[in-house]
């Protein structure tokens, strides 16, 4: 029971409230599909840089307060989340060893089971996703992980 | 997630939590209405001395068209009363502001600054000045989320403005997009006609435009023809909206008591 832990840092609760403000910001209709997935992607740093204190339980409340945000059903997101912050936890350990490019893919693994998640989660609903345009947002997201990650890294370095 | 899509079970707990989200969306929102404050701030002196001459024009056409209007609506009340209809309801309007704020691209949901705060409640219908942009679906104490014609899950009956002719408009998942369903092919419907609300069902007034039909395809097999209309509220602009509250007329009431 490694995984669930009950604290949730200052640091990580601040780039999660960034990310939630930037899945909220207004895009053309257009682009709105392939908004990366920003909440994702910051607790998928956080896992691999600090696997002892973000696991399960920062997870799903991480993914229930997007539920309340983008009225979407409770718990839409708390499982996808916890499923990506899952697999983040069982690989951190190889990832020291790997080199950026083997990073992103990982990422796009990672970033493809949450999103797959959630189209199940449609699909069951009756409301599938329209097209491949769905998945355009999983390879955005890989395209901004670099920079991200190496934002949240300077973020966290400042921070201390 | 089962017993919230099926049992909407959580509504009271998602409506405190949606209490503590109210200040992310002010803050989403904060850039984008202070813009507009600011536009509105450095307007020239010109351009507001422009506007306002546009602005009498129009109040004056309008206001010449109302005179009319009044004379028709009497009529036309005096029509019902002759054929035994039911007379018109009483409606009152709130206006409200579209907040800049997403929701997940599954769902076409808009926010509205007005909640349970001023009596906003479920299912009540939103115009903009163009026409039906959608209706209430979830409120909260001081936003509502509001699901546009266009939203996958939404259907609004309406009714040709030109001959009568009934069906139900569904949303589409597209923005600019709808369609009109259970319209045998046989039925006289062309491109460019208008549909207005048809008011049944009860949960939209009668009357009230929703879109135009763009393009009308009979498949050889199938006996509903194809039916795509363009919405006419401004879905993706609109920045002020009305909200339509309605006081059920005391005779309807009877009528239906007794």
């Amino acid at each position: 029971m490694r995984l669930i832990r009950g604290e949730i840092p200052f640091k990580v609760l601040f780039s999660c409230f960034l990310a939630w403000m930037l899945v909220l910001m207004p895009l053309p209709e257009k682009l709105k599909w392939i908004r990366p997935e920003w909440v994702t992607l910051v607790l998928i740093y956080w896992t691999f840089k600090k696997p002892k204190m973000v696991g399960l339980f920062t997870g799903w409340w991480v993914g229930l307060i997007m539920d309340i945000l983008q009225g979407t059903l409770l718990g839409q997101h708390a499982l996808a989340m916890v499923l990506v912050v899952y697999f983040a936890h069982k690989l951190h350990h190889r990832l020291r060893a790997f080199t950026p490019l083997q990073q992103a893919l990982v990422v796009l693994v990672l970033v493809g089971i949450g999103q797959l998640c959630l189209a199940l989660v449609q699909w069951q609903i009756g409301s599938p996703p329209k097209g491949m345009l769905y998945w355009g947002s999983t390879l955005t997201s890989v395209l901004i992980w670099p920079v991200l990650s190496h934002f949240l890294n300077y973020y966290e370095r400042k921070a201390h | 997630m089962v017993l919230d899509h099926q049992a909407h079970s959580f509504t009271v707990v998602r409506r405190y939590v949606s209490f503590l989200s109210y200040p992310l969306y002010c803050v989403v929102d904060a850039p984008w209405s202070l813009a507009k404050k600011l536009g509105g701030y450095f307007t020239g002196h010109q351009s507001l001395i422009k506007e306002n001459q546009e602005l009498k024009q129009t109040e004056l056409m309008q206001a010449a068209r109302l005179q009319i209007l009044e004379t028709v609506e009497t009529e036309n009340a005096r029509l019902q009363q002759l054929l035994q209809a039911y007379s018109q309801e009483n409606m009152t309007f709130k206006l409200a502001n579209i907040l800049q704020v997403d929701a997940d691209p599954f769902y076409h949901h808009v926010l509205i600054d007005k909640g349970s705060n001023v009596g906003i409640k479920v299912g009540q219908p939103i115009l903009d000045r163009m026409g039906i942009m959608g209706e209430v679906v979830e409120v909260y104490p001081f936003n509502s989320r509001v699901a546009l014609l266009t939203d996958a899950s939404h259907a609004i009956p309406v009714e040709n403005l030109r001959n009568g002719v009934r069906g139900i408009v569904v949303g589409s998942g597209a923005i600019d997009r709808l369609s009109l369903q259970y319209v045998p092919t046989t039925a006289d419907i062309q491109a460019g006609d208008k549909l207005v609300s048809s008011g049944l069902g009860g949960r939209y007034p009668h009357g009230y435009p929703v879109g135009v039909v763009v393009e009308v395809k009979h498949l050889g097999s199938e006996s509903f023809a194809k039916i795509l209309v363009k919405p006419i509220a401004e879905l993706e602009r609109g920045h002020h909206v009305l909200l339509i509250d309605r006081q059920p007329d005391p005779e309807i009431s009877e009528k239906e008591g007794s």
